[in-house]
């Protein structure tokens, strides 16, 4: 390095106190942009505005025009909500304005025990239940506390008082909730927490309030808070959040559900450029609303095996399954089925007839040797160029013709079964949809209705 | 800018309130995403996620919800997923980047958050170290080596020649590298 260099990397992907420091210290904006920037945000703002209060005319043929669900706007706004109402400011300011409020008459931590055990929870001792925990930050996951971490909760749940309340009483719910799920010995009940001390407790639909004493209420907010969670999250679908669905799935959610492939062994060594070729698609194939309609079957099966093969310049990625099920009933659990989604690797000799690709591998003219011809190939990105992992179980989404059975949707037409639940793959990362099997089969082919 | 201000501007007048919370937050909305993004994407890239940024907030922002204090978490919230998210798109053929570009916050063992911990100290030690500069060489160097600003954009913003800015800025990292050395830390 120069020694007039100076290399701040260092201050890249900072903690939020670095980035608060920056943003109030230095200006990232120059002041004759701003009004340039916020014309753009305004710009894009209508078009998303537009396309919430879009609806389909009846006139519009041959084109899909794009637009996400609403409810899935709606969920991604409420969690974004969520998360800064409550990750950000509220949880531990919650716990914190707990342990100083003096004027909860039911919190007594010195009670003789004695006493305390009198008024052990209304639904018993947890201390053999199985429990799951959800909270503002990583709704819809949940995730299930082990064998030590029931014993704390059970424990504190044992010490505290349960004050029944009248069916009446208004909570005082200000603030985010801790939502505790519990199954002993088949019965299941939900405990919502509230930041005034109040719980509700939800067992065969019916709602009893309670006014709970501080060691319940802490343990279950420092448990729903909980920073050990990592790797322990499970998929549940926003419907299934009560005292039953819980407990539907059991499958953790995998740290990735896709994975970036390797470069095949026969082609180390060559020389590989980089290609993101541009493919239009009828409909939005992120949609998986859509894709399905447009599709025939769903193929569940694992994937035995993804290579790369080409053919007339174009690049395909073989994912080849071992069937388990498919919904249609057109294939056997256990026949092996090849199938095609487009992006790979792709010889520049099956492209050496587009002019496109002879300017840019021969800029100054000259006739490209046939050596450079035979050891180039083009990688071309399509999507996330993202592809399903071997040994994992999928769900793939199918059209059927007289040619066989193709993919539909590319790869968001794949969906990663965890547990009872298939996963939607998307672009972007932030927002996975869970669906189930019958869900997704009932999505099937609705074509016309999507016109 | 609060939610209940934001709220109550929205009611009188919605572009007038869009235009106040771009005008407050642009600055910090921008310094999430450059942060984030600085290493692999363009800065048109990053201008996009930032007006995208702002969008995301107009759209998704619910008038009905009841939530109340500073209205930069929700911003800041939303600014670091859309980063994330054009991060995790940019850096998806990188091989040596982990998939999951949120993974890389994560401290999921002892050693990370060591390192974590370490980082953020010598973060602070270098902003720290190049305050002590004193402007506008500390405005100087930030714009030049942290942002890729020219002299001739800087030179607008602190009122000097570009000429002025080029000699000051060399004579600026030198003397910063020299108090850096001290505080053992190599840039």
């Amino acid at each position: 390095m120069k020694n007039n260099e100076l290399n701040l990397d260092l201050l890249e992907n900072a903690d939020d106190n670095t980035v608060k420091r920056l943003s109030a210290e230095y200006s990232a904006v120059m002041d004759k942009d701003v009004s340039r920037l916020y014309a753009r945000a305004e710009k894009l703002y209508d078009s998303r505005k537009n396309e919430l209060s879009y609806e389909p005319q009846d006139t519009v043929s041959g084109v899909e025009i794009y637009r996400r669900p609403l409810w899935h706007k709606v969920l991604a706004a409420a969690s974004v909500l969520l998360l800064a109402a409550g990750a950000v400011t509220g949880g531990a300011l919650l716990i914190r304005n707990f342990s100083s409020r003096p004027d909860d008459t039911l919190t007594d931590m010195t009670e003789p025990e004695t006493a305390a055990c009198l008024n052990i929870a209304p639904f018993g001792d947890i201390s053999e239940a199985r429990v799951r925990f959800t909270g503002a930050a990583y709704v819809p996951y949940l995730y299930e506390a082990t064998t030590e971490e029931v014993s704390e909760l059970a424990e504190a749940f044992n010490l505290a008082a349960w004050e029944e309340l009248p069916a009446d009483t208004p909570l005082g719910a200000d603030g985010e909730s801790a939502l505790v799920y519990v199954n002993t010995d088949g019965q299941t009940y939900k405990l919502v927490f509230y930041p005034d001390g109040t719980a509700d407790c939800v067992h065969d639909d019916i709602t009893t309030k309670y006014k709970v004493s501080e060691v319940a209420v802490s343990a279950a907010y420092s448990a729903v808070n909980s920073e050990n969670i990592y790797g322990r999250l499970i998929p549940c679908k926003i419907d299934d959040l009560n005292e039953d669905g819980v407990w539907k799935n059991d499958e953790v959610m995998p740290e990735k559900l896709f994975e970036e492939p390797a470069l095949p062994e026969e082609l180390e060594g060559k020389y590989i450029i980089d290609n993101t070729p541009l493919y239009d698609y009828a409909w939005d194939i992120e949609d998986v609303r859509k894709d399905a309609a447009y599709a025939d079957n769903i193929i569940v099966g694992t994937v035995d095996s993804v290579s790369f093969k080409s053919h007339g310049g174009t690049a395909y990625t073989a994912i080849d399954i071992i069937v388990s099920e498919d919904a249609a009933g057109k294939v056997s659990a256990g026949e092996h089925l090849s199938l095609g989604i487009l992006g790979g690797y792709v010889p520049m000799k099956e492209k050496m007839s587009d002019p496109g690709v002879q300017a840019h591998a021969s800029p100054d003219g000259l006739e490209l040797k046939d050596y450079d011809v035979d050891n180039t190939y083009y990688h071309e990105t399509v999507g996330t160029g993202l592809v399903p992992i071997v040994g994992r179980e999928y769900a793939f989404l199918t059209h059927s013709d007289e040619n066989g059975c193709s993919m539909v949707g590319e790869e968001y037409g794949i969906l990663y079964k965890c547990g009872s639940l298939y996963i939607s793959h998307t672009s972007m990362a932030s927002i996975n949809e869970f669906f189930d099997l019958d869900e997704l089969s009932s999505m099937l082919s609705k074509e016309d209705i999507l016109r | 800018m609060t939610h209940e201000e934001f709220r109550r501007e929205l009611k009188s007048s919605p572009e007038q309130a869009h235009r106040a919370l771009f005008e407050s937050y642009c600055n910090y909305v921008y310094t999430i995403v450059y942060n984030r993004l600085r290493s692999c994407a363009s800065r048109e890239d990053i201008e996009e996620c930032v007006c995208s940024v702002f969008a995301d907030v107009f759209v998704s922002y619910d008038t009905d919800k009841d939530v109340s204090g500073d209205i930069s978490g929700f911003i800041g919230t939303v600014a670091r997923r859309r980063a994330a998210a054009l991060y995790r798109r940019s850096s998806a053929r990188e091989p040596e980047v982990p998939l999951d570009g949120e993974a890389l916050q994560l401290p999921d063992c002892a050693q990370d958050v060591e390192k974590i911990t370490d980082d953020n100290e010598r973060r602070k030690v270098l902003l720290d170290t190049i305050a002590k500069l004193g402007e506008p060489d500390a405005t100087i160097i930030m714009q030049k080596y942290y942002y890729g600003r020219s002299a001739r954009e800087i030179a607008k913003m602190v009122s000097l020649t570009p000429e002025n800015i080029r000699v000051r800025c060399s004579r600026a990292v030198k003397k910063l590298k020299a108090m850096l050395e001290k505080s053992g830390i190599s840039v």
